[in-house]
Parts: C-alpha cells; sequence; structure tokens
C-alpha cells in the first residue's frame, strides 16, 4: 500500500523537485550557501512527518519509535539500519521519517544514507542537484565526505544519496573505506543520528553487509505482503543481537 | 468473535477490496453478466393443480353404520397416486392429448409416459383432500394434461368402483346359493336320523337300566330270604313229627303234677304231713306221677317202633307240622315265580345294555350330523348377511353413493410461471456478484497467510516498536477520489449495460 503511494509520492515528487529545482536555482542566485525549507504541504506530499502537522498520531507514532530507539541506545549516538522484508516494504518510508523525527529535536542531527540501490528515493529530500552519491564516495577517493552529503528541505537533516555508480555496492559496503566513513560521520557529531535506507535484508546481499556496519536494525512489516515464515527468516538473517525490533507498517 | 475483531475484519477486507478495486469490478460484472446469461436461458415453468375429494362421508353411511362395506379411506393419497400413475391411466392420458399417432415408436411413447408420471405429482393436503399437480413449460398443455389426466382417474376409478361392488355381490350371491343347498341336505340327513331312532336318549336307558338293577338286587334278597326260610322250615319239620306224640301228655301231668306239688309245699309251711290236705295232695302227686311214668314207658315204646301208624292209639295230627308244611309249599312256590322273574329281569337289562350301545353309537353320528348342520346354518347365515351388504354397497355405488372421487377445485390454467423467473435472476445478478466477490475477498484473507495484523507479531518474540498508521496524502487522497469517480462510472456503464440487456432480453430483441 505505501509502496504504491510512494510510488505515486515519487511521481508528484519529481514535479515537486522539478518545481522547487526551479526555485532553488532562483535562490541559489539570490542566496548562495542558504537552504530552503519545506513548506508544510511539501512535507504532507513527500510523507514526511513535522511539527505542525494535523495528523498527530503518525507524528506522535514516529515519536514514539524515536524515544524507543534512544532507550534501546542508552542516549547515544546509533547508526540504524532500517530495512524491509520485500520491496516496496516502506523501509524507505520508514527511514526518512525516523530521520525526520530525530531532526526535530533542536539538539540532534540526523543523516540519512540511501543504501537502496534498486530504489533509490532518497534524491526527492535534496533541494538542489544532487550528483554525487555514496557509491561514488566509496569508488572515487578524490571525493571528500563533504561531497556527498547534501542538506535537504528539513532543518538538521542531511542526506547522502546513492549516487551513480551502484555498480558493485555490495563490495563497496564491504569494503574498510565504508566502515571508515560511517565511523567518521558518526564520531564527527555527538548527537548524530545516522539512519541507512536498505534494500530488502531477504533478497539483497548489501543489506546483509551493511546489517554489519549498523548499530541497529529496525525491521519493516509491511501490511498483508509477506507471511510470518518470512518475517522469522528475515529475523534469522538480520541477527537477534542486532535486530532491535519490527515496526508494522500499514 | 467479538466487534471490534469483526471491525477489523471489515476494514481488512474492504483494503483489500479497494487495492483489487478493477479486478473485483470485473469479478462482479462477469458474474452478474453470466447470471443475466442463465435468467435468459432459464426455461420457464408453469404449474397447475387441482384438488381432488375422496368423498367417503355421504349420507347413507351413519343410516347404514356397518351393514354396508365401505371402501377402506385410510390411504386414499396412495391409492389415488397408484392410479394415477399406473400405465393404464398414463398411457390413455398420453393418447388423448398427444393423439394416437403422434409417437413414432413405442419407446417414444414410453418416454413419455414416463416423463408425465414424473410431473404428475400427487400430495394429500387434508383428510380426503388430494392435490394433484402438473408443471410443464407450456402453460396449455400443462392445463390440457392434468385436466385430462383427473378426467381419466376419476371415470376410470369410478368403473373400477362398481365392477367391483358387483364382482363381489355376485360372488356372495354365488357362495350363498351353495351354502343353502348344504344346509337343507344338513337339515334331510338330521331329519332322517332322527326318524329312524326309536332308543331314545341315553338317560332313559340308564333310567331303565338302574330301575331293573334295583328290582334285581331286590328280588335277590328276597330269594334269598325265602331259601333261608325253607331251610328253616325243613329243619323244623325235621323235629316236629307229623303227628303229636305222648310227651304231650306227660307234658300236661308234668305241669299238673309242679302244681301240686308247689299247692303242697305251701300248706307245708302251716301245716304238717298229716294234714288231710297235705295227705289229699300227696296222693295226687303220686298217682300224677305214675301216670307220667306210664306216658313215658309208652313214648319209649312208640320211639323203638319207629312206624306209626295213624290210627295208632293216642295219635293224632300235628298240627304245627302241619301248618309248617303249608307254609313251606307256600314259599317253594313264590320262590319259583321270584326266579323266573330274575331271569326275565335279567334279559330286560341285557336288552337295555344293548340298547345304550346303540345311542352312544348313533349319538356320534348324531353329533356329527348336528355339527354339519349347524356349521352350515352358522356360515350361511353370515354370508346372507354379507350378501346383503354387498347388495347395499353395489347399489350404492351404482347410485354413485360409495367412495367417491369428484374435483374439489378445478384446475385452472397457468398464467404465471413458477421457480425462478427471469426478472428474479435480473435482480439477483448484482447481488450474487456482489456478494461472490465478497466472499472471495472473505476466503482469500482468510486463506492467504499474509500477517494482516500486527497483533500476530508478537508470536515472533520481538519488540514491536511501532505500528505506523497508514498515512493518506492530499496526493494520494486526490488519487482515490480520481479512482472512486472512476469506479463509480464504470460500475454505472457495467449496471446500465445490463439493465439494458436485460430489458433486451425481456422484449425479445435478444
Amino acid at each position: 500500500m505505501n509502496g504504491s503511494n510512494d510510488k505515486n509520492t515519487n511521481i508528484v515528487s519529481v514535479k515537486v523537485s522539478a518545481l522547487e529545482k526551479k526555485s532553488a536555482v532562483e535562490n541559489e542566485i539570490s542566496q548562495m550557501g542558504e537552504v530552503d525549507r519545506f513548506s508544510d504541504l511539501e512535507l504532507l506530499k513527500l510523507k514526511i512527518v513535522n511539527g505542525g502537522m494535523q495528523s498527530a498520531k503518525t507524528l506522535n507514532t514516529f515519536r514514539e519509535l524515536r524515544t524507543q530507539l534512544l532507550k534501546k541506545s542508552q542516549k547515544k549516538n546509533f547508526v540504524c539500519m532500517v530495512t524491509s522484508i520485500c520491496h516496496g516494504g516502506g523501509a524507505s518510508y520508514i527511514a526518512t521519517n525516523l530521520a525526520a523525527v530525530f531532526a526535530l529535536d533542536r539538539t540532534k542531527t540526523s543523516m540519512l544514507i540511501d543504501a537502496n540501490l534498486y530504489s533509490p528515493s532518497l534524491g526527492e529530500l535534496i533541494i538542489g542537484d544532487a550528483s554525487a552519491g555514496i557509491t561514488d564516495y566509496l569508488s572515487d577517493s578524490s571525493l571528500n565526505i563533504k561531497d556527498v552529503v547534501y542538506a535537504t528541505g528539513i532543518p538538521r537533516l542531511r542526506v547522502i544519496p546513492i549516487g551513480e555508480n551502484s555498480e558493485g555496492a555490495a563490495e563497496y559496503f564491504s569494503s574498510e573505506k565504508m566502515r571508515q566513513f560511517i565511523d567518521e560521520t558518526r564520531s564527527r557529531y555527538a548527537d548524530r543520528y545516522i539512519f541507512i535506507d536498505s534494500p530488502p535484508v531477504t533478497e539483497s546481499s548489501e543489506a546483509r553487509i551493511l546489517t554489519e556496519i549498523a548499530d541497529m536494525v529496525v525491521l519493516v512489516v509491511p501490511h498483508g505482503e509477506v507471511t510470518q515464515e518470512q518475517i522469522e527468516a528475515a529475523i534469522q538473517v538480520i541477527g537477534e543481537d542486532k535486530l532491535t525490533g519490527l515496526v508494522y507498517n500499514n | 468473535m467479538d466487534l471490534a475483531l469483526i471491525f477489523k475484519y471489515i476494514n481488512i477486507i474492504l483494503r483489500e477490496a479497494w487495492q483489487r478495486k478493477f479486478l473485483c469490478l470485473f469479478g462482479f460484472s462477469l458474474i452478474s453478466y453470466v447470471v443475466l446469461v442463465m435468467g435468459i436461458f432459464w426455461p420457464s415453468k408453469f404449474e397447475t393443480s387441482a384438488t381432488i375429494f375422496a368423498d367417503n362421508q355421504n349420507i347413507l353411511k351413519p343410516l347404514l353404520s356397518n351393514q354396508a362395506a365401505q371402501s377402506s379411506v385410510q390411504n386414499q393419497t396412495k391409492v389415488v397416486r397408484e392410479m394415477m400413475h399406473s400405465p393404464r391411466i398414463l398411457k390413455k392420458a398420453v393418447e388423448n392429448i398427444y393423439g394416437l399417432d403422434s409417437f413414432e415408436s413405442a419407446e417414444e411413447l414410453g418416454q413419455k409416459i414416463n416423463n408425465l408420471r414424473a410431473k404428475v405429482k400427487v400430495k394429500g393436503v387434508g383428510a380426503n383432500y388430494i392435490k394433484v399437480s402438473y408443471s410443464d413449460a407450456n402453460p396449455t398443455e400443462t392445463y390440457r394434461v392434468i385436466n385430462g389426466v383427473i378426467d381419466l382417474f376419476i371415470k376410470a376409478s369410478s368403473d373400477e368402483q362398481r365392477s367391483e361392488s358387483r364382482e363381489a355381490f355376485l360372488f356372495i350371491d354365488n357362495q350363498v346359493k351353495q351354502y343353502k343347498d348344504q344346509l337343507v341336505l344338513a337339515e334331510e340327513r338330521l331329519k332322517d336320523f332322527k326318524a329312524y331312532n326309536f332308543d331314545g336318549r341315553n338317560s332313559d336307558v340308564d333310567t331303565s337300566i338302574s330301575r331293573l338293577r334295583g328290582q334285581i338286587e331286590e328280588l335277590k334278597i328276597s330269594l334269598d330270604e325265602d331259601k333261608t326260610t325253607i331251610v328253616a322250615i325243613l329243619k323244623q319239620l325235621e323235629n316236629e313229627s307229623e303227628y303229636s306224640s305222648q310227651k304231650f301228655k306227660a307234658n300236661v301231668y308234668g305241669d299238673r303234677l309242679n302244681q301240686l306239688e308247689s299247692q303242697r309245699n305251701s300248706l307245708l309251711l302251716t301245716y304238717t304231713d298229716e294234714y288231710p290236705d297235705v295227705v289229699s295232695l300227696t296222693y295226687q302227686i303220686e298217682d300224677i306221677k305214675n301216670t307220667i311214668n306210664e306216658a313215658a314207658e309208652k313214648k319209649r315204646a312208640a320211639d323203638s317202633s319207629s312206624k306209626k301208624t295213624i290210627n295208632d292209639e293216642g295219635a293224632v295230627l300235628n298240627p304245627l307240622y302241619q301248618e309248617l308244611r303249608s307254609r313251606l309249599s307256600l314259599i317253594r312256590t313264590d320262590t319259583k315265580a321270584k326266579e323266573k322273574r330274575l331271569i326275565a329281569l335279567g334279559k330286560l337289562k341285557e336288552n337295555e345294555y344293548a340298547r345304550r350301545k346303540r345311542i352312544a353309537e348313533r349319538g356320534a353320528e348324531e353329533a356329527e350330523l348336528t355339527r354339519d348342520y349347524t356349521v352350515t346354518k352358522r356360515i350361511y347365515e353370515d354370508m346372507l348377511e354379507r350378501k346383503e351388504k354387498a347388495r347395499l354397497s353395489m347399489t350404492l355405488n351404482i347410485e354413485g353413493q360409495g367412495v367417491t372421487y369428484r374435483i374439489q377445485e378445478p384446475a385452472l390454467p397457468p398464467l404465471n410461471p413458477i421457480g425462478l423467473r427471469f426478472l428474479h435472476f435480473v435482480v439477483l445478478g448484482p447481488f450474487i456478484g456482489l456478494f461472490s466477490v465478497i466472499g472471495l475477498i472473505i476466503l482469500c484473507v482468510i486463506l492467504d497467510r499474509k500477517v494482516r495484523f500486527p497483533e500476530k507479531l508478537l508470536d515472533l518474540n520481538v519488540p514491536v516498536l511501532a505500528v505506523i498508521p497508514h498515512v493518506s496524502t492530499t496526493f494520494t487522497q486526490r488519487v482515490v477520489r480520481t479512482d472512486i469517480i472512476t469506479c463509480f462510472v464504470l460500475s454505472v456503464l457495467i449496471m446500465a449495460a445490463y439493465i439494458g440487456l436485460a430489458f433486451a432480453s425481456k422484449v425479445g430483441l435478444i
């Protein structure tokens, strides 16, 4: 359900981002270095929670989720991988919103790494042109971390898109550079929370590699898409020590 | 299942339906159209029925009580069904309705008869009411068939009943005649037997025999007595001599002597021996003693000379002897007579015995004849009564007063078809389509093992961090609205086409 909605959202987002790009170019000209914020309407379109949203239920759910994750990490910053059991399971939606809800707290910043090779979707959050991503950074030693981190329309939320060089991503993700990159990103700010939008754990080797890097894993269970056995299999793959819990996505 | 769970399921079903809305719409229209097409090709069925009344409660019944033998009405429905389904009636009905030559082969005729048997339904609807119904695709034919079959049945049943009761009467009449002849014969025999039987009854003989026995016994006792008397008299006669002897005299003198001696003894009490009276008496005594001795001498002399002559001195005829002789003679005569009588009585007794034997022998014969007569008479009387009943029944049936079947409610030409009609299909089609689709979704939800309830995750022993509610954005809402409109328009089009098709079929365009 959310998968199809996500697609719909994507279509809209393309249109929206086209408009945004247009305005961004204009802004860039007038205000270089400044980043626009998404309006409430735009956030609603992107299905991203925000403090001013009317449906408090969703916001509260994500706040509750944030509290639970913080409790698990004992208030330390962490790298959290969000994965689903199947494609279109809503992992990107949950990851984005988790990052957004962490960023709502003015004392915290969050970073969203798009590792979803098969359906990257985080580009729409970036205002402006996003040329290089995580795969580019991992494959191209000339790139700096700063080159692949982009500001978004949401305050205190940074995004690293998948990039152009997604072939052989599994190898990149398992490389030492990836580990170093994560460590560096995490250690730079004590109040930075990193979220990795991962492909489905049972269907891709990348997700399993990323599980090793992440401190905790949130498994998204989409409504009416998977069986109990599939969930059990996913839990097995992740391993109980890394798996923080399940999120049921209606 | 509590209400919350039901709502949860309803929610899930609606969600699933919405996810597959176009498929559902397609399924709905497919099923609806299939039902409609079924309705178009569904054959109409016309049914008509008539009620037959089995009239056994006629006015004469209470008057006649048990006199007339009524046909049993215990299971009129069964009787009617058997009769209506009989090949005789059905064959006739088929021939009457369709004509004799309308069937090419016997198989075709047989099939038609079987077909008719299956379609003619007989059902009891009350005490004596029987409903006969028939259904067919053609209303006119339905009407014709039911009337034809019922008419035939009623005619056949009344004919049958009449002939039946007539046959019964004739049979009983014949039997009555036979029994009458037998009875006359038995009567004759009994009469003859009685005419030639003089022996009387057994009891008479018994009385007679016992009387004879008594007489014989008495006679025997009497004879015994006589014999004893004869012996006693003879003994007495032996002791008595024919003539009176000297002893008599001696006895007379002895008495005188005793008298004198007692007289002298009494005198001696007062007087001495010298008293003159005593002396006189002594002399007298002496004298008498002498006389006695003389008499004794004479008797001895007489005894020694056995034969005594009648004219013997001092011998006279002994009266006692004479008396005894005469008595003996009388008794002997009497005994003779009694003996003769005894023989006669014995003979009579023998006769009676013979008679009794004859009576016993003839008694068996008589009993047989009487039994024959009684049994024949009883049967004859019974048959006579039955004959009268049969005559009444026959008369009743001829008069149409027996158990008759009449049409209580005649069959009407069927105007509307029964069962499912085209309109039913038209109305039911969309409903069946809708419920089938819903049913299929429910089936899918139940059979599909995919997780649709977050509660299921609790079994996995992994914490459930959150249940993210369904989010609808303005865009998705717009999409949903568009989908709703599309679905609505599609539904309207489908239904319009549906109604159009139904109407076209109804007016005969298709």
